[in-house]
């Protein structure tokens, strides 16, 4: 088991039954009370956490503060311990600080006090921190102790028989909030939230009370279901798919989106549903089929505890969770998950949502159709080939660093490599932007073919899972021989190799027409014997010969 | 009332690695190797989280073997 270092300028209470809590994943070592700065120091690789109480750390009575920099000085002596650890270790590090100190409603009334002061620039600097060492993580206890309030986590008894600022509560309070940060840094955030929708989103059955007679938006509860929405729209807008999962008749559900003045949620929000009468823990595996998403992404909220112990009874991988009884409480809860939580979010998470979007109306418009050529033909799909050049390198770069399934080679090109790439002509490089009923796809295909004299080889050949089983692979091919064939080339050299995730693409040369390469042939492509891969297949054919698959589609 | 066996199985949580049958007749601080004053303050809290009470600071003194907690239980009203 991992170590696990805890120190702090408050007594811990090692061994304390609250910190059980963390032993499951680590092995705790919580060294001698009292040498906190040792340990930031003393460069050994291994997670830490510091759990720092403003009152051990600054006598604030004794301090002499005249201006914003002395009280910056006295911090930045007291941070230096922590600094040096960040500078000297890439380890994670977790600051858990409390500041929090009784004072008079009065003394505070008309100026800062100097603890308030003190204790708003240490916060700052940590901050100031995070940006600069990816390594801290930083928990404010002041925030997570005034959920229940400071009396239940703070204990002066405790503190004056053993140093321990902390009840027993306030430890256990502790040792979650360290371990969901430590969880997270392991573990990637919940994907799905699925969300059922009467006395869900919204109050009441609409089926029998009708759109006028359910409970959303107005006063009283029907604002705190609003309130929900809204909070289950801000986890949208991080990257997070919403999902309905009820028992209705669909169009009573989809008339509520469209009609109640009340709705927060829009059906766009909405990537996928299942709205009909077949048991939930079915619907929510085609769910996890149509987004290819495992069921552990996904978390479950139900107001029925029947539908409920249904679903953790049917699929306890699915994070199925326990909702308050009470409605009122909801959108505090929802907002404050930590299975959905993450770290920060960028610009490429928000897009996720559109693109599981697209995807889930493709894998169900699929089932609505049998032929599956049909289907394809009335995708309209529509490949534009761009050159490999400055505005395009990142997201080549990119592809090539992700592309697991549909990669020929799995060659890990960086920018820099591509960049001489798209510079030499002795590469026949282009990427595919491809566009169908679903959506803008973006870029998603990159094929590099290295030709030298009438040879070319296949050098890169790769397509995003986002489009898979659109047969854009034999377009791609189809465009690269197009281009062989201007350059006057003669023969198509190319390897599959095999990888952990890659198998599927292993029957696509030979179905294509290429055939298993001969000594003769290699013999005349001498140029690349270099190239090839030992662990590959290498396939080979003429150029002019080649007459490729399902063409018809484009 | 609240007797000593049942506060033996609570010491038994509180020490999971030790060897509750060398403890003796009057298991008090000092009993196992474990139970030493960090020990011993470990388990105060665990009983007061467990049974929902609290000791004033007096108490949590005075109190050294697992009668003086039962007793200080039983003056608290508490039935196990």
């Amino acid at each position: 088991m991992n170590k696990l270092k805890i120190t702090g300028t408050s007594n811990l209470l090692p061994r304390n039954k609250a910190w059980d809590v963390l032993k499951k994943n680590w092995s705790l070592d919580f060294g001698i009370y009292g040498d906190w700065a040792q340990v930031l120091m003393n460069e050994e690789d291994y997670p830490a956490v510091w759990v720092m109480c403003l009152k051990d750390l600054i006598e604030i009575d004794s301090v002499v503060i005249e201006n914003e920099a002395t009280i910056s000085k006295e911090i930045d002596i007291r941070l230096g311990p922590l600094v040096y650890r960040l500078e000297n270790s890439e380890a994670t590090t977790i600051v858990a600080f409390l500041t929090w100190a009784q004072e008079s409603v009065i003394a505070g009334a008309r100026s800062q006090s100097k603890r308030l002061r003190v204790a708003r620039r240490i916060e700052a600097s940590l901050y100031t921190l995070t940006d600069r060492f990816p390594s801290l993580y930083v928990i404010s206890l002041d925030e997570e102790f005034a959920e229940k309030g400071m009396d239940s986590f703070l204990d002066a008894r405790n503190y004056y028989l053993s140093s321990c600022r902390f009840s027993f509560r306030g430890l256990d309070c502790l040792a979650h909030a360290v371990g969901d940060i430590l969880h997270r840094i392991a573990h990637a955030a919940h994907k799905v939230l699925v969300l059922d929708c009467d006395n869900t989103l919204w109050g009441g059955v609409v089926g029998e009370a009708g759109l006028d007679g359910i409970a959303l938006g107005g006063d009283g509860v029907g604002r705190a279901y609003a309130d929900f929405q809204r909070v289950a729209r801000f986890w949208a807008k991080r990257g997070i798919i919403l999902a309905l999962l009820s028992k209705n008749n669909e169009q009573d559900v989809w008339d509520v989106f469209k009609k109640h003045p009340g709705m927060q949620l829009k059906k766009s929000d909405i990537a996928t549903s299942r709205l009909n009468w077949c048991p939930k823990p079915n619907n929510l595996l085609e769910l996890a089929e149509e987004l290819g998403l495992g069921v552990d992404s996904f978390i479950f909220w139900d107001d029925s505890p029947f539908e409920r112990e249904a679903m953790s009874e049917a699929l306890p991988q699915v994070r199925t969770l326990k909702v308050p009884d009470d409605v009122n409480q909801w959108p505090a809860y929802l907002q404050s998950l930590s299975e959905l939580a993450t770290f920060s979010v960028s610009e490429e998470d928000r897009k996720k949502v559109e693109q599981y979007r697209q995807r889930a109306a493709y894998v169900a418009e699929r089932k609505l159709v049998t032929d599956e050529e049909s289907f394809l033909r009335s995708l309209e799909m529509i490949p534009v080939a761009l050159p490999l050049a400055t505005e395009t390198l990142s997201r080549a770069e990119q592809l090539c660093m992700k592309t697991n399934q549909f990669n020929l080679r799995t060659i890990r090109y960086v920018k820099a490599d591509l960049q001489k790439i798209s510079h030499s002509p002795d590469y026949e490089a282009f990427l595919v932007q491809f566009k169908d009923r679903f959506g803008n796809h973006g870029i998603v295909g990159l094929s590099i073919a290295h030709v030298l004299q009438d040879v070319a080889f296949l050098d890169t050949f790769l397509l995003s899972c986002r489009v898979l089983g659109r047969r854009l692979e034999c377009w791609m091919l189809d465009h690269l021989v197009e281009r062989l064939k201007k350059r006057g080339c003669v023969r198509l050299l190319a390897e599959y190799v095999p990888t952990a995730k890659n198998a599927f693409v292993a029957a696509f040369l030979p179905e294509q027409g290429l055939s298993p390469v001969t000594e003769e042939v290699l013999s005349k492509a001498f140029c690349f014997r270099n190239a090839l891969d030992n662990s590959g297949q290498c396939f080979t054919c003429e150029v002019a010969s080649l007459n490729i698959n399902n063409m018809e589609l484009f | 009332m609240m007797n000593v066996a049942t506060l033996q199985k609570l010491l038994a949580e509180q020490f999971p690695d030790a060897d509750l049958s060398t403890l003796g007749d009057n298991p008090r601080v000092g009993s196992l190797a474990e139970w030493d004053s960090l020990g011993h303050f470990n388990f105060l809290l665990l009983v007061e989280e467990r049974y929902s009470v609290r000791f004033s600071m007096d108490e949590m003194t005075e109190m050294k073997s697992l009668e003086d907690i039962a007793a200080a239980l039983n003056s608290k009203g508490l039935a196990d």
